[in-house]
């Protein structure tokens, strides 16, 4: 239990709560050894899990096809659902959406009738006993043990086809038939709860079946349904051994849906949404005419670049130093000082890893801040807290100080912060704030920090001092930065900025927040991040011993 | 795009153009409930991120009327001109039915993004950080609370009717998906996620409006299977009680479908390819159908910006020197717009003529925003809130003022430390016009609603600060705000 013990408390460490004198608890170092725990996990699969609005949309997809999927009238059904966007731990809400069930019935009732009256789609989804005629009995059961199975994600069973088949009965059989079975399948609790029900039981974890093992892989990798070849191998008795699970979770990864929920993982790592243009003022400085668009170009170049490093077998220290980018404009490869990408990246020497992006640099403000910066980078990257000043605390020093904007950002910030009460957070927020003071407001290298007034002439300079004596990261010893590249070297070096991308993407995959249970799991990926590739650090998280099981339900 | 034909009974078309149409009890539908009393009261609450400046909200007001020590008023109609630039040429001929309150705190444990300053009296727990935390009273918002509520709605009024989110912005990633609306959850307490578009927020409805009324016993023998279905999985070996609650509320969901609603007619839509107003002016349309037609009772509508959190943010934290140099943010603009909209859906409501007032006048229509008046330093201020009421509530609510509830300190830099009365006694008077009482609304072993957190001491810049920390002090209405029955 001693990795976990480190585990946990390197999370204690990564909070800040302002209290003064809250000294940092020292946690000891060490790469985390085999875990000894097994199942650990179960948490938080003890309660039935829904789709998200992402899966649900996948699900359609996979179950129908994109030609009706896509239809307007589905579509605004979906869409009207909420969006289920992770955007903290755990905010993910258990309770199905109360439009659910109405949604369901709507998109249901609306892709039976285009589905069933289009001979293409028929062809395509249907047994050939129903591509083109009204099916017989015989066809009909066919058609439910098909895409019965499809949509249970499990073979039908005999109750089952006798429970079905007595639909299409009652419903006078024929084409009208089929049309009822197809919408009480598309209105079944598997597709709107993860339903496990599971084999043997034993010690208070319930062994799942394989085509539940199979479901829970698609969905943690890719927020879809199993496809074909995860059917064939849950049929086959495969998936019963961690590598085989591993070989899943890696081509699932590959696929359309893997790649789109690994970037929206990205998104809620680095918190990026919308990226605001910078102020054309200052990029004018740079010859830079039009910023329309420049911030998105950022963002998506933010996002190139991690799907680069993470499909390209890249781990942590390369997500934190590569010097790879992805201008795609002329724009923004002069914010790079690079060309421009075009079938692969450019070198960016002066933008390596992730902390460089100019998505995460780049605001529309007239001067840089070094507070937002620091406390930005880590909060996101080093998971702490530091939570806000009180208002009234502000309120006071901002009334002392008066005006201080006559200053160099550095002076004016530790002016401000210069109380016992501010340093206990701000002395590592602004450290990592000045560190990335080299970058103006478009995330473009400077040496010498320039403000100016709405009309864009230069109204002040002064000298820049990126040099940080006692760098804090996490529960490491402080070190010294000369700058913010210096910086993400000793991140890309840390265990807190590992043990976060790991705490991360826990969250995010799990759709949940991190508790003491998960620790194991925690101190396996954690390993698999110090040694491996982001993708080892993920599919450890997912391909754990606690995929097999779920915990017993409490009474 | 779904377009319909003109209504039989409802035309709501355009804000200014709306058919004053008397009550007919045939709108009524059949699980008409709870408040049976002729004038049944509404709840609409209206938000938007961020906060304003005293001038945008308030305007230059200053009081001429001293009603008690510590409250003191102006009369709306007594301004020349607009109130404020929110509250503009829009909103003059309601300046007798609507009240801007100020000097209303909130107990706050941070000075953080909250999103339940104002509608839970709460903030986070201390040292949370984020925007989607809930509350630390660890209570549901009060138009959550509302809609649970059997004071307001009997047990026959299903989940989703009973409190409609909505947020038809799209443009700002920090409020679309979020709201100001917090409900009991398995987990606890957790934001209704709000929702977008339009036929979304329609089809909530769709069975009151007529839809789905059908006499083919195949289409209720399917939903019967499909709650079957559910319930199969419900009365499984290895389901908690919790997932049981979970399963029999989708069930119930379940029945709503087949079991309609009522037969009320729905508005005109207009094409919604006119962009976000048309939109907002639709889905406001329907809610007024709806609200009319006793569909629902309880709304709750946020309305973002025009541009996301990287932007209006910055201009948050900018927008007192902004204002102060005449500078004109985006950001004032958005707030400006706000007001505009809202004083639509004002005037729609108020088209429709119920026999005894207007559904305006016969709702509370709430406005406030995310953050209290900016001070300086202090961009998420706690203190001081925006807010605004309309509509009177039924008559039980005072209207046609600025009335101003902080303590009677003078002016100079004191007026920054002053304190008025407590948001958590706002919400109470609003739960009090919607006929609950402190029974109805308050936590086991626990006096008042929202939060008072532990270290509140009463302070000495508050009017009568030490009663309203009392539990009779906690269990009551803003006093000359509510002129209802006492509710205790």
């Amino acid at each position: 239990m001693r990795h976990a013990e480190i585990l946990l408390c390197a999370l204690v460490v990564a909070s800040c709560t302002g209290e003064i004198g809250d000294a940092p608890i020292k946690a000891e170092v060490t790469e985390p050894g085999p875990c000894e725990v097994a199942p650990a996990r179960g948490t938080t699969f003890s309660e039935l899990r829904r789709l998200s609005r992402t899966a649900l949309a996948n699900t359609l997809v996979a179950l129908v096809g994109q030609s009706v999927a896509r239809d307007d009238e589905i579509q605004a059904a979906l869409n009207g659902l909420p969006s289920d966007t992770m955007i903290l731990a755990g905010d993910f809400a258990s309770d199905p959406p109360v439009g659910l069930p109405q949604t369901l019935d709507r998109i249901a009732k609306r892709a039976s009738s285009i589905a069933l009256a289009d001979s293409a789609w028929r062809a395509a989804h249907l047994p050939t006993c129903a591509a083109t005629s009204i099916p017989d009995d015989a066809c009909a059961e066919t058609v439910i043990r098909e895409f019965g199975a499809r949509v249970l994600r499990r073979d039908v069973e005999p109750a089952d086809l006798a429970l079905y088949k007595k639909v299409y009965d009652d419903a006078g059989k024929g084409e009208v038939g089929m049309s009822f079975v197809l919408r009480r399948l598309l209105q079944s609790p598997a597709l709107a709860f993860h339903i496990e029900r599971g084999a043997e039981s034993s010690a208070g974890s319930i062994h799942l079946t394989t085509f539940e093992i199979a479901s829970r892989i698609s969905y943690f990798v890719a927020d879809t349904m199993p496809d074909d070849e995860l059917m064939r191998a849950a049929r086959s008795g495969e998936l019963l051994t961690l590598d085989a699970v591993r070989l899943q979770v890696h081509r699932m990864l590959q696929t359309p849906e893997g790649h789109a929920k690994s970037r929206d993982f990205f998104r809620y790592y680095a918190h990026l949404g919308d990226t605001p243009d910078p102020l054309s003022i200052y990029a004018a400085r740079h010859g830079i005419d039009d910023v329309t668009g420049l911030g998105n170009q950022m963002r998506d170049e933010a996002f190139d670049f991690f799907d680069h490093v993470f499909f390209s077998g890249g781990g942590f220290h390369e997500l934190m130093t590569s010097t790879d980018a992805f201008p795609r404009t002329t724009a923004l490869a002069t914010v790079f000082g690079s060309g421009i990408a075009t079938d692969g990246p450019v070198v960016a020497p002066n933008h390596p890893g992730l902390l460089h992006r100019p998505a995460l640099m780049t605001s529309p403000t007239m001067r840089t801040s070094p507070i937002i910066r620091g406390a930005h980078l880590r909060k996101l990257f080093l998971c702490e807290s530091p939570g806000m000043p009180p208002n009234e605390d502000v309120m006071e020093r901002e009334r002392e100080l008066g005006n201080i904007d006559d200053m160099a950002n550095r002076d004016r910030v530790t002016l401000l912060t210069d109380s016992p009460t501010c340093l206990s957070c701000h002395v590592s927020i602004n450290a990592t704030g000045f560190a990335f003071e080299g970058f103006d407001q478009l995330g473009v290298p400077r040496t010498e920090e320039t403000v100016l007034d709405v009309e864009g002439n230069v109204i002040a300079t002064w000298p820049l001092d990126t040099t940080v004596a006692d760098a804090v990261l996490g529960a490491a010893e402080p070190q010294p930065v000369a700058s913010s590249i210096d910086l993400a070297v000793a991140v890309a070096d840390s265990y807190a900025g590992r043990s976060c991308f790991t705490q991360r993407l826990f969250e995010y995959y799990r759709a949940s927040v991190v508790a003491k249970a998960d620790a194991c799991t925690m101190s396996q990926a954690y390993l698999a991040a110090t040694k491996g590739s982001l993708e080892d650090t993920l599919t450890a998280l997912i391909a754990g011993d606690d995929i097999f099981y779920r915990l017993e339900p409490l009474p | 795009m779904k377009f319909h034909a003109p209504s039989r009974r409802l035309f709501l078309r355009g804000a200014g153009a709306a058919l004053a149409l008397p009550f007919l009890e045939s709108l009524v539908p059949r699980t008409a409930r709870a408040q049976s009393t002729a004038r049944r009261v509404r709840y609409i609450q209206v938000q938007n991120p961020y906060g304003p400046t005293q001038g945008l909200f308030f305007g230059n007001r200053t009081t001429n009327n001293r009603v008690a020590p510590d409250l003191n008023t102006q009369r709306l109609t007594d301004i020349a001109g607009n109130i404020s630039p929110i509250f503009g040429a829009e909103w003059n001929p309601f300046k007798s039915r609507m009240s801007l309150v100020r000097g209303i705190d909130v107990l706050a444990r941070t000075a953080n993004h909250h999103y339940c300053l104002t509608t839970c009296a709460s903030s986070y727990a201390a040292g949370i950080d984020g925007d989607n935390h809930p509350p630390a009273s660890g209570q549901a918002s009060i138009d959550a609370l509302l809609a649970a509520s059997a004071r307001v709605y009997d047990t026959t009024v299903p989940e989703t009717r009973r409190l409609v989110t909505l947020n038809p912005v799209t443009t700002d990633d920090y409020s679309r998906t979020r709201s100001f609306s917090w409900k009991q959850a398995s987990m606890g307490v957790a934001m209704v996620r709000p929702v977008k578009q339009t036929d979304a927020f329609y089809s909530l409805f769709s069975t009151g409006f007529g839809e789905g009324a059908t006499t083919d016993p195949r289409e209720t023998s399917l939903l019967a299977g499909v709650w079957d279905d559910f319930r199969a999985v419900r009365d499984g070996t290895r389901i908690s009680a919790a997932d049981k609650r979970r399963l029999d509320a989708y069930m119930g969901l379940i029945t709503d479908i087949s079991a309609g609603a009522a037969e009320c007619s729905e508005p005109d839509r207009d094409d919604e390819t006119g962009g976000i107003e048309t939109i907002i002016d639709n889905q406001f349309r329907l809610l007024a159908a709806a609200l009319a037609c006793d569909l629902t009772r309880v709304a709750s509508i946020i309305l973002g910006m025009s541009e996301g959190y990287g932007v209006r943010h910055d201009e948050h934290h900018q927008l007192m020197g902004r204002e102060q140099n005449g500078v004109v943010t985006g950001l004032r603009t958005d707030f400006i717009n706000n007001g505009r909209r809202i004083a639509r859906l004002a005037t729609i409501l108020d088209g429709i003529d119920e026999g005894e007032g207007t559904l305006f006048d016969n709702s509370i229509l709430y406005y406030s925003m995310q953050y209290g008046i900016l001070n300086y330093g202090g961009q998420h201020n706690t203190i001081d809130m925006a807010l605004m009421v309309a509509g009177g509530g039924g008559g039980m609510l005072e209207q046609g003022h600025y009335i101003d509830y902080r303590k009677e300190l003078g002016g100079g830099v004191d007026a920054d430390n002053r304190r008025g009365l407590l948001i958590n006694n706002l919400l109470v008077t609003f739960m009090n016009t919607m006929g609950l009482s402190s029974s109805d609304f308050e936590l086991p072993g626990r006096r008042g609603y929202g939060d008072y957190p532990d270290n509140v001491t009463a302070n000495p810049n508050r009017p009568n600060a030490a009663h309203w920390l009392t539990d009779a002090g906690k269990r009551s209405p803003l006093p000359f705000l509510y002129k209802g029955p006492v509710r205790g």
